[in-house]
C-alpha cells in the first residue's frame, strides 16, 4: 500500500512537471523549470482550404526558458520566455545554371513571451481544476528579413483565458492520467481570436512519464484576412490545426531530467506541414 | 547539470545556424519570339525586325539570329532581320536560333490598289495580349490578364479577377519562366483579391518581352498561378 501510495505522488509530482497545461498547481514555494530548444523546418504548407502546397524551406528555430512558481497553495506564476528565436530561409538555387536565384535570410531575435496566473480551482485527489489567465507580450519581430518576411513573432498583444482539468487513475500497478483544456485566446491588431482545446494521457513508469497531446487551435476567423500581409509558418493570421504531440522525459534523478517530443500536425491551415521537434532540460524545485 | 546545460544552449545555436540551399527546377526550353511583328507591307517598304532569344532558364540572351522568307518573291528578308515587300502576296516569316523558332504571316499589298492610310494605321496598331489565368496551387485563383499599349504598356486584371484572400504577400510578375521569378519583371504586390485592376509597366518593356503573367506568393517565395499570353 505504501509502495502504491509513493508511486501515487511521483504520477502527480510527474504531471506537475508535465508543464502548465494540466489541472494540477505548483504548490506553494514549489517550482518547475526547463530549458527548451524548438525547431520546425518546413518545405511546404497547409493551405487555406487544408490542402498542402510546397514553399520554399523555411525554418524557426526557438530557445525558450520556461517557469511555474507557486506563489500561494492556489495561485501559481507561468512565464514563457523565447530568449534566442531564429526565422530562416533556405537560399533557392537553379537547377539548371546552379546560379542562386534567391539568397537565404535569416532573423534573430528575442520571441513574443507569455505570462500567466494559474488559480486551482479543486484541487483533491478525485480531480484538479485550474483556471489561468495569460498575456501575450508581443517581443518578436513580426517583419524582419530583407522582404520582411522573416518573423519571430506576432506583433500583436494577446489575452487568452483557459481550462484545464486533470484526473489520476488506478490501472493495476499503473497510475496513467489525463487532462483536457479549453481556451479562448483575444487578439488583437487585426488577428483573430483563437479557440484552443485539448487532451493529455500520460503514464509514468519507473523514470520515464511518457506522454501523448492533442491540441487543436481554431480561429474565430474575425480578424483581417492575410491578403495584405507577410505572415507566414507559425505567425500566420487564421492559422488553424490539430497535432498529435508524443513527449517523453527521463527523470536523471529526482529533481531534474530531459525530455523529447515531435509534434505533427493530423491537419491545417496557413501553418507549417511538417513535424515540429523540442528537446528540453527540466529541473524540479 | 550545469555541463548539461551549457552543452543545450551550444547545440542549439549550432543547430539553428544552419541556412540551406532549395534547388529550383527552372528548366524551361529555350523560346524565340519577334519582338515588333508586322502583319501588312505595301510592296517596296522595308522593315527592321528584332528578334528576342530567351535560353533554358528564360533569360534574355544575345544571339544570332536565322531569318527566313517562306516566298522571296514576295517578301526579302536579309540576315539581320530587315524585310523588304516586293510583290503582292503572303510570306511567312522565321526568325530562329537553333531549334527556338517562332513564325508569322505578313501580307504585301499593292498600294495602288489599297488605301495607303488605312494600312499605316494598322502597321501602327498593336494587339492586345490576352492570359486566361489558372491555379497551380491549391489557392483560388481564376480570371484574365491583358498586356495593352495605350498611353503606356500596361496590364490589366479584368473584372472576374479572383484569388484567395488568405494568401499573404502576393505579387504578379511577367516572365519567360514559371519556375522562378529569377529574370521576371516584377510589377507589384497584387492590390485587390478580386475585380478590375491595373498595373503600370516600367518603360524599356515591349508587349512581347514576355510570355507569361505569374502570381507569386513572396513569403513563401512559391507560384500561385499563371497565364500564358497569347498571341
Amino acid at each position: 500500500m505504501l509502495r502504491i501510495f509513493i508511486i501515487y505522488l511521483l504520477s502527480l509530482c510527474a504531471t506537475q512537471l508535465a508543464f502548465a497545461g494540466d489541472g494540477w498547481i505548483q504548490p506553494k514555494g514549489s517550482g518547475y523549470f526547463k530549458l527548451s530548444q524548438y525547431w520546425v523546418i518546413a518545405d511546404q504548407h497547409f493551405t487555406n482550404t487544408g490542402g498542402i502546397d510546397p514553399n520554399a524551406t523555411r525554418g524557426t528555430y526557438i530557445t525558450s526558458l520556461y517557469g511555474e512558481y507557486g506563489f500561494t497553495e492556489r495561485l501559481t506564476g507561468i512565464v514563457y520566455f523565447p530568449f534566442f528565436v531564429r526565422a530562416l530561409q533556405n537560399e533557392q538555387v537553379s537547377g539548371t545554371t546552379g546560379e542562386v536565384i534567391l539568397p537565404g535570410d535569416a532573423v534573430n531575435s528575442v520571441g513574443d513571451t507569455q505570462l500567466t496566473m494559474k488559480y486551482g480551482i479543486v484541487q483533491n485527489d478525485k480531480i484538479a481544476l485550474s483556471g489561468s489567465f495569460s498575456l501575450g507580450l508581443p517581443f518578436g519581430n513580426n517583419s524582419g528579413g530583407r522582404d520582411g518576411s522573416l518573423q519571430t513573432g506576432t506583433g500583436e498583444w494577446n489575452q487568452m483565458f483557459r481550462l484545464d482539468a486533470s484526473k489520476s487513475f488506478r490501472v493495476g500497478e499503473l497510475y496513467p492520467f489525463a487532462s483536457v483544456y479549453s481556451a479562448f485566446n483575444n487578439r488583437t491588431n487585426g488577428f483573430s481570436d483563437e479557440f484552443r482545446f485539448g487532451a493529455k494521457v500520460g503514464l509514468l513508469l519507473d523514470k520515464f512519464l511518457i506522454q501523448l497531446s492533442l491540441d487543436g487551435v481554431e480561429s474565430f476567423q474575425n480578424g483581417d484576412a492575410n491578403f495584405n500581409s507577410d505572415g507566414t509558418g507559425l505567425y500566420s493570421n487564421n492559422a488553424e490545426f490539430l497535432a498529435l504531440t508524443p513527449e517523453l522525459s527521463y527523470f536523471v534523478k529526482d529533481s531534474w531530467g530531459i525530455s523529447a517530443a515531435y509534434a505533427g500536425a493530423v491537419s491545417g491551415k496557413l501553418i507549417f506541414a511538417r513535424p515540429a521537434y523540442s528537446v528540453g532540460v527540466f529541473l524540479a524545485l | 547539470m550545469g555541463r548539461l546545460i551549457v552543452g543545450f544552449l551550444v547545440a542549439g545555436l549550432v543547430l539553428s545556424n544552419c541556412i540551406g540551399t532549395d534547388i529550383v527546377e527552372d528548366f524551361v526550353e529555350a523560346r524565340v519570339t519577334v519582338a515588333n511583328k508586322i502583319e501588312v507591307m505595301l510592296v517596296n517598304d522595308q522593315y527592321q525586325l528584332e528578334g528576342l532569344y530567351f535560353d533554358n532558364t528564360g533569360a534574355r540572351q544575345s544571339a544570332d539570329f536565322n531569318w527566313n522568307s517562306s516566298d522571296p518573291a514576295v517578301l526579302q528578308i536579309d540576315e539581320s532581320g530587315l524585310v523588304t515587300a516586293l510583290m503582292p502576296g503572303t510570306s511567312t516569316v522565321t526568325a530562329s536560333v537553333n531549334e527556338a523558332m517562332e513564325s508569322f504571316a505578313v501580307e504585301v499589298l499593292d498600294p495602288a490598289v489599297v488605301d495607303e492610310d488605312s494600312v499605316r494605321v494598322i502597321q501602327a496598331m498593336e494587339g492586345d495580349r490576352t492570359a486566361e489565368l489558372r491555379t497551380v496551387s491549391s489557392y483560388q485563383l481564376e480570371g484574365t490578364a491583358i498586356l495593352r499599349n495605350q498611353d503606356g504598356l500596361r496590364l490589366i486584371l479584368t473584372e472576374d479577377f479572383e484569388t484567395s484572400e488568405a494568401l499573404p504577400g502576393l505579387y504578379i510578375y511577367l516572365t519567360n519562366n514559371t519556375a522562378s521569378v529569377a529574370n521576371a519583371q516584377e510589377l507589384g504586390e497584387v492590390t485587390a483579391a478580386s475585380g478590375q485592376q491595373e498595373y503600370e509597366i516600367p518603360q524599356g518593356i515591349r508587349i512581347n518581352d514576355f510570355s507569361h503573367v505569374l502570381f507569386y506568393c513572396k513569403p513563401f517565395r512559391v507560384a500561385v498561378g499563371e497565364g500564358e499570353f497569347t498571341p
